[in-house]
């Protein structure tokens, strides 16, 4: 090998080394993954997760969904407990998966950070075809973008009182919180600031503050209304969508400097993540936690 | 357990984002509308099941039939204000005090004398007849305005629904959902069509844009193959996705409100639309719905 060629490769070797020293790294992904309170604990007693029939709403017109009510073991009959609403109920009311509410329900509340909670899992309404093989009508986009006060009648006059009938839930505001992803991440919120008599806590997970029904309006209308007694607990992620409803990231930073403004009782947490429910996920013993805070304290 | 995570994850993904259809899955960039014959002017127009345009001129004027490019006369005179194309192959037409039944051959049947004033109409897939009338009807005689069934070789007029106003009918693509424009209510209401053909479970489905203190305007409606709806309105067409969140609005040709649209061609992916009396048309990425396609007879 002559002395020309072994010089080359040094060069080569050299130049290598100071290009990987200045190419900036690229930083690594953000990975989400769930602790221990959402994982299920031996020593912790379970609450049972019950389907109900298929609710047949008048509120919502004719339309039908899927709900089921977790009861915690805690659950004595005679306090009256705490309820937590989530839209899309199918997936918060999982085992696996990334939302595990019954899990983290039982950790939490086993270990005092949260108060006896029962928890409500509504899917949104269906308006089945009346003829055979026809095609139902989605009522989910109707139900949770709207901005109006049906969604917290349709709790307040036929879902809370069904589950009344079984088991003593508070009635006041601060003993009820909401809570969902997307379209249902802005449902809680709108229940909440439609009827802050009936719900106070709300937990949006990539929330839809986008036009996809008027949703972008919030920021605005909130910092010119009179405070509202609502604690909100908001997660997105900077991946988030941008679409032809709005920008995610920049609908949900809108939200949080509004509620800043207003000096509300709120949490933000921007994350990596995109319009998914994994960020959510592994935060929600976090935001559990955070929002029932005040009636643990009691 | 990892498979059935993916399905719910990619489930999950799906319901919450991958239903978006923005205005750049209809338009074609540097496509803009074309005025289509200057000199007619135009009341209401509707597709056949071929694809062909009939345009109707309104009072004591030709019904056109718009094909491969030339036009052709389908009615010597008329005074149509509103028309639909029936799946069973031919044109229903309201004009003054009735519902007729026109065919390219001259032929013209009176179907209901009982209207009194009907103002819109629609047929679902299967062919039943469904028109609004503001007629002092039996079955409900107090009312200012309604729905009213007319099922061809059916025996009545069940009386439905009661809307302060409406504009505009349409089905959707499998006759099971009836929507009607309110422009009271700046809304498209979606009713659910029982088997009997009676309308309930009634929503304020689509939420139109409306200019500041005026309603939309809405009076004319129609679908594509993919679901979405059209809406004739005074702000353009208003375009909206099947689970009823607005995809965008295509500006009029004119200043003028757009009071009718239509998808015709031989692909069926011309839109048409009738803004200021005159119309226009624009070719687009997707393909209007058309139930059955059957030509006139």
């Amino acid at each position: 090998m002559s002395r020309a060629f072994v010089w080359l490769i040094g060069v080569f070797v050299a130049s290598s080394l100071v290009l990987a020293e200045d190419t900036p790294k690229p930083k690594p992904k953000a990975v989400y993954e769930h602790g221990p309170d959402s994982e299920e604990q031996k020593d912790v007693p379970r609450g049972k997760v019950t389907k109900m029939p298929a609710w047949t709403s008048k509120v919502f017109a004719d339309t039908v969904r899927d709900w089921w009510v977790y009861v915690p073991s805690q659950y004595d009959g005679k306090t009256p407990a705490c309820v937590m609403v989530f839209q899309d109920g199918q997936w918060y009311q999982q085992s696996k998966g990334d939302f595990r509410v019954p899990t983290v329900f039982d950790n939490l509340i086993h270990q005092g950070k949260m108060p006896v909670t029962i928890g409500v899992f509504l899917n949104p309404g269906v308006v089945p075809s009346a003829k055979e093989g026809g095609k139902g009508r989605q009522n989910r986009s109707f139900e949770y973008d709207t901005l109006s006060d049906q969604y917290a009648k349709f709790l307040e006059k036929e879902i809370l009182p069904e589950v009344a009938k079984t088991y003593k839930l508070r009635t006041d505001a601060a003993g009820r919180g909401i809570g969902g992803i997307s379209s249902g991440g802005i449902c809680a919120f709108t229940v909440a600031w439609q009827r802050p008599d009936l719900f106070s806590k709300v937990l949006s997970h990539v929330g839809s503050f986008t036009n996809i029904r008027g949703g972008d309006v919030y920021p605005g209308i909130i910092r010119k209304t009179e405070k509202k007694p609502i604690r909100c607990y908001l997660q997105d992620g900077t991946k988030d969508l941008d679409n032809l409803h709005g920008n995610w990231p920049l609908a949900n930073l809108q939200m949080e400097a509004a509620l800043k403004f207003k000096k509300y009782d709120f949490k933000f947490v921007m994350g990596e993540g995109g319009h998914n429910g994994k960020h959510g996920g592994v935060l929600m013993p976090e935001s559990m936690e955070w929002l029932w805070a005040p009636e643990v304290k009691k | 357990m990892m498979r059935s995570s993916v399905i719910v994850l990619f489930v999950l993904t799906a319901t919450m984002s991958a239903q978006d259809m923005p205005l750049s899955q209809v338009l074609i960039p540097g496509e803009g509308w074309r005025a289509v014959d200057p000199k007619l002017t135009v009341a209401c127009i509707t597709a056949d099941g071929e694809g062909n345009l009939l345009i109707a001129g309104g009072k004591e004027a030709p019904i056109w039939l718009l094909t491969k490019g030339s036009l052709k006369v389908f009615a010597k005179k008329a005074s149509v204000t509103r028309m639909c194309w029936s799946p069973k192959g031919y044109l229903l037409t309201l004009e003054k005090d009735a519902i007729y039944r026109r065919n390219d051959n001259g032929e013209v049947k009176k179907l209901l004398s009982e209207a009194k004033f009907p103002f819109d109409i629609a047929v679902s897939p299967t062919g039943d007849i469904y028109f609004t009338d503001i007629a002092p009807f039996p079955q409900n005689p107090g009312s200012r305005a309604r729905i009213c069934i007319y099922q061809v070789g059916g025996d009545g007029l069940p009386s439905l629904i009661e809307m302060e106003e409406t504009a505009g009918m349409v089905f959707w693509r499998d006759g099971g959902t009836l929507v009607i424009g309110n422009p009271v209510a700046g809304a498209l209401n979606a009713f659910r069509v029982g088997k009997d053909g009676g309308l309930d479970a009634e929503e304020e489905y689509y939420k139109l844009r409306t200019r500041r203190r005026s309603s939309s305007k809405v009076i004319s409606l129609t679908l594509d193959a993919d679901g979405r709806l059209y809406a004739a309105t005074s702000e353009g067409v208003q375009v909206f996705d099947p689970t009823g969140r607005m995809c965008g609005v295509i500006n009029a040709p004119t200043r003028a409100p757009v009071t009718a649209l239509a998808f015709a061609g031989t692909a069926r992916d011309q839109m048409y639309v009738v803004c200021g009396g005159k119309l226009y048309a624009r070719k687009t990425k997707v393909k209007g719905f058309v139930p059955v396609a059957k030509k006139a007879k």
